[in-house]
């Protein structure tokens, strides 16, 4: 699991039955010192996440053990919003 | 799942027998800002998307088999989930 | 750009270096020609020598199939999550090849071994990761399953 933030929406009518109602964002991953990375993923959101929040996101097929996500053609979900993250620099 | 604009169609006349009256895409992965980036992908369309479209790919193998074919199983990993209509970023 | 996986961990699983076989050939000395000029006498010295003299052979790169070595360098709150991950140990490990040197970025599991901060663990990805709890809900991609005892196990 990665650790991302938040930089915006992605508005799609015409997608696969499965995924309407669900909540597209799209998150960039960032390096435990809170720097961003290059690079971004769209998942979908299964814990209501707002904007500007760090959140913990799940990539491959475990994103479809997500909640809610049983029989939807996801592969990365949104599964926590992260309070703090806590790292002893070696 | 990543976004990606289709840049053309692959025709294939010898293929796997899952892939049987499916549409083979060539997509351009771009950024959420809209500008392309070096990595290309060949999906299997299932939503009805034309050359020129934003869409939003699926790469992973469950999912992108019963997106494009109905049923799980098939040599198939990437599938094009939904047309992108507005991307929001902040 | 590529996917999510891709841009965790920059490793090509194709880097392997195979060593070419010895020719057979008739003439010894052609033979001889590519091995090292070790003598009779040489050779007989070096037979009580410790094991460890095998020349090093390439590293082959690990690979994006495989379990991986890692060390724990943190640990990450969550209270908004899945009700899956209820109770669940969320750690920060960084990935280690297999001389213990940093390969790849940081990432998140969820630990089902009891590791601590600074322990050597190893981690398993994919489907699999969600075995160790209640598999058809737990949405994990990276749990640690194992704690090595210690690194002796490891280095060469």
């Amino acid at each position: 699991m990665i650790i991302a933030r938040i930089l915006g929406t992605v508005v799609s009518t015409q997608k696969d039955e499965r995924l309407s109602g669900k909540k597209l964002l799209i998150v960039r991953p960032i390096n435990v010192d809170g720097t961003d990375t290059t690079g971004y993923v769209v998942a979908v959101d299964t814990v209501g996440a707002g904007f500007h929040e760090r959140v913990l996101v799940v990539a491959g097929s475990s994103a479809r053990l997500a909640q809610g996500m049983k029989d939807v053609p996801v592969d990365a979900a949104i599964v926590g919003v992260i309070d703090t993250v806590d790292v002893t620099n070696p | 799942m990543i976004l990606a604009r289709v840049i053309g169609n692959i025709v294939a006349t010898q293929k796997n027998k899952r892939y049987e009256n499916a549409r083979v895409m060539l997509c351009q992965q771009i950024t959420p800002e809209g500008e392309d980036t070096s990595y290309s992908v060949l999906a299997l369309d299932a939503v009805d998307a034309g050359v020129g479209d934003t869409v939003l790919i699926v790469q992973e193998g469950w999912s992108a088999s019963t997106t494009a074919t109905g049923t799980p199983g098939a040599a198939i990993d990437s599938a094009i989930v939904g047309v992108v209509d507005r991307i929001d970023l902040l | 750009m590529k996917d999510l996986r891709s841009q965790l961990e920059d490793v090509n699983p194709r880097s392997k270096q195979k060593n070419k076989p010895q020719p057979r050939t008739k003439y010894k000395e052609q033979r001889t020609k590519n091995k090292s000029t070790r003598t009779k006498y040489e050779v007989r010295s070096t037979k009580y020598k410790t094991r460890n003299t095998k020349q090093e052979t390439p590293n082959t790169k690990d690979t994006n199939e495989a379990m991986q070595l890692a060390r724990v360098i943190g640990t990450v709150v969550a209270t908004v999550k899945n009700e899956s991950l209820e109770g669940r140990k969320l750690l920060v490990v960084q990935t280690l090849d297999s001389n213990l040197q940093s390969t790849g970025k940081p990432m998140v599991a969820i630990d089902s071994v009891g590791a601590g901060v600074g322990e050597l663990v190893f981690w398993c990805r994919g489907k699999e990761a969600s075995f160790p709890f209640r598999r058809e809900d737990t949405p994990t991609d990276c749990t640690i399953v194992g704690i090595v005892d210690s690194d002796a196990h490891v280095t060469r």
